[in-house]
């Protein structure tokens, strides 16, 4: 089994000023490289949330969460989303001032990749999610959705880590195109080895999913796998 | 990360047009403001010179100020003193050529003799009336040596040429115990040069006839030759710092000066100390009103260019939460990422500096106030600047990029 991320009683608590907000409790799961996982279910149930722990932008308040075996609170979390975790959105968050080679540059640039060899492996990337290279130089604004958002999953492929997470990521796109990023993320696990946990309404999404969670109230459970 | 900067100074052009026209026009501003506060302080430098605060050593009701029994000890001080300029001090006596019994003095006693320190010493003489080489008239009333400067008239009367030595009995000026009576009485003889010769003073100015003139220090050794006690008539002289006229007074007073007093007796004795500040004094201190009222703003306008820079910053933070948030997910720092966005930020702004800098140095501005200006404004921006960014770092990065 090659287990990389692993949450036992993972419980998440808001705190505001007035009052105290239960969005995640006693969550526990498993997830492998190779797979695709969904979890779904409705809104403010708890899946955002998940996904923002699994990020590493926030930390449990109770329970653990552990990557490749050791708990999220204890590793240099900025440092996971640059070398390990990626995330995509419904709306593709790429730098609007970047063309779309230079947005996949830039994770790698971070990790001070040489320009040369960092555009080189940008296009591979790009090559990879099915862009044509017409593309390549194009600013965001001038491509499709779809091509954003395949432009988001290179740029993720670029962060150089194995674990993709996406958060409604075929949200605001046609079905054509739904069906690209479906048979793309889907492609990553079983032919790259990432883990990718989608997060989404979309029941055909889900169908596509090795492993499906639902999330109900902050308690997750298992649907299918 | 940061050229990432690069990128996003070449990608918001009209914003970034703005962040430096800020610059600029905040530079423009300060000039104005510490402008004024420089020009107020080299007018009150230059007032000095303008309005020169002088000096008169008088008699104890202030009513005389040359003609007076001024002690060689209040003269020391003053030469010693490191608050006094331009000092001229003169000693009046009589001569007569040859050695002569007392007896003889009204028939051989006939030259005004002065001893000074300087041209400016004696009213109405200047440097163009004497004929001598330049450089040894400003070492002859430096110098000790017995030599003299005679008038014309004087010369052509006594029959000497320039480079005579002539043999002349001194007779100085002496009062009653009171000092209250003038008398000569003999002072002694002795071998003087003449070493050039000046115009006649006398209907030229309003001065007393003065046929020769000795440095003030030959006079003095003459004086100490003969144990005569040595006194100077006049001494006049300028304050070297009008704005330091508090320390200068409480000098003059250790040195011996006292305040005229107008119900004090008349007499030739000189211990008192005019001091003519009373066109100074109103000058300076509106000047000085002026700066301090200026410079009271100073917290005012560092807070306006603190609050101008945070909001300059929190605007276009606000505008930018999304890259923000991006470079958060993607792993760069909460710290570095502010950083970054504050050094654009800040880059803009040095640049706005930079032209607004050219702008005042055309116009010929001082380099201190330059240096001032930029000084403030990096300062009070980077402040609120740096304020407005560490708000943008408290964002959930989550709820930033759900939220869009």
């Amino acid at each position: 089994m090659d287990k990389i991320i692993a949450a036992e009683g993972v419980g998440y608590t808001y705190q505001s000023k007035y009052q105290k907000t239960t969005a995640l409790s006693g969550v526990t799961c498993d997830f492998e490289r190779g797979k695709v996982y969904a979890i779904i279910g409705k809104s403010g149930s708890g899946k955002s949330t998940f996904l923002s722990l699994l990020a590493g932008l926030d930390v449990p308040s109770e329970g653990k969460l552990m990557i490749e075996g050791k708990d999220i609170r204890k590793i240099d979390r900025d440092r996971y989303r640059m070398e390990q975790a990626s995330v995509i959105y419904q709306a593709f968050h790429l730098f609007p001032l970047l063309t779309v080679t230079e947005n996949v540059m830039f994770p790698m640039q971070l990790r001070h990749v040489p320009k040369k060899e960092a555009a080189k492996q940008a296009k591979e990337f790009l090559k990879k999610v099915g862009l044509p290279d017409t593309v390549y130089k194009k600013m965001p604004n001038m491509i499709s959705g779809g091509e954003q958002q395949r432009v988001a999953i290179a740029r993720a492929m670029a962060a150089g880590g194995q674990i993709l997470l996406a958060d409604e990521p075929t949200g605001n796109l046609d079905s054509h195109n739904e069906k690209t990023i479906v048979e793309l993320l889907g492609r990553l696990a079983h032919e790259e080895n990432y883990v990718v946990i989608v997060v989404t309404h979309n029941e055909k999404v889900a169908e596509a999913a090795d492993v499906v969670y639902r999330m109900s109230d902050g308690v997750l459970e298992v649907v299918r796998g | 990360m940061f050229h990432y900067i690069g990128y996003s100074i070449r990608g918001r052009k009209t914003a970034n047009l703005v962040t430096v026209g800020i610059g600029i026009m905040l530079v423009l501003l300060l000039h104005v403001y510490f402008g004024s506060i420089h020009s107020y302080e080299r007018q009150l430098a230059e007032l000095a010179g303008q309005v020169p605060v002088t000096c008169h050593v008088t008699n104890a009701n202030g009513t005389r100020g040359n003609g007076l029994f001024i002690p060689e000890d209040l003269v020391d001080g003053l030469m010693g003193s490191e608050r006094i300029t331009d000092a001229s001090f003169q000693v009046c006596l009589m001569a007569g050529e040859g050695e002569f019994e007392p007896i003889d003095y009204p028939k051989y006693l006939n030259l005004h003799v002065a001893g000074v320190n300087r041209v400016e010493a004696v009213d109405g003489l200047t440097e163009e009336m004497i004929h001598m080489e330049a450089e040894e008239l400003n070492s002859f009333f430096a110098s000790e040596d017995r030599e003299c400067i005679v008038s014309e008239k004087v010369m052509r009367r006594q029959n000497w040429e320039v480079g005579d030595t002539v043999t002349l009995t001194f007779y100085y000026y002496n009062a009653d115990s009171a000092l209250m009576k003038l008398d000569v009485f003999p002072l002694g003889t002795a071998q003087v040069k003449i070493a050039g010769s000046m115009e006649d003073l006398l209907g030229k100015t309003s001065v007393n006839a003065m046929d020769m003139i000795l440095p003030y220090e030959a006079l003095r050794g003459i004086y100490h030759q003969y144990g005569i006690p040595f006194f100077t008539d006049t001494v006049t002289f300028c304050v070297k710092e009008p704005l330091a006229l508090n320390a200068f007074k409480e000098e003059m007073r250790s040195i011996g000066f006292t305040e005229a007093d107008p119900l004090a007796a008349d007499s030739y004795r000189g211990r008192s100390l005019s001091v003519r500040d009373g066109s100074f004094i109103p000058r300076a201190t509106d000047l000085l009103h002026s700066i301090e009222f200026m410079e009271a703003f100073f917290p005012v306008v560092c807070i306006l260019v603190l609050l101008i820079g945070y909001v300059v910053s929190f605007l276009t933070a606000n505008s930018r939460m999304e890259e923000y948030a991006l470079l958060r997910l993607l792993g760069v720092r909460n710290g570095q990422a502010a950083l970054l966005f504050l050094t654009e930020q800040m880059a803009l702004v040095f640049l706005g500096n930079l032209l607004g800098d050219v702008t005042v140095l055309l116009l010929s501005a001082d380099m201190k106030v330059v240096l001032l200006v930029n000084g403030v404004l990096l300062a009070a921006y980077l402040l609120g600047a740096a304020a407005a960014y560490g708000r943008m770092s408290r964002g959930n990065v989550m709820r930033l990029l759900s939220a869009q």
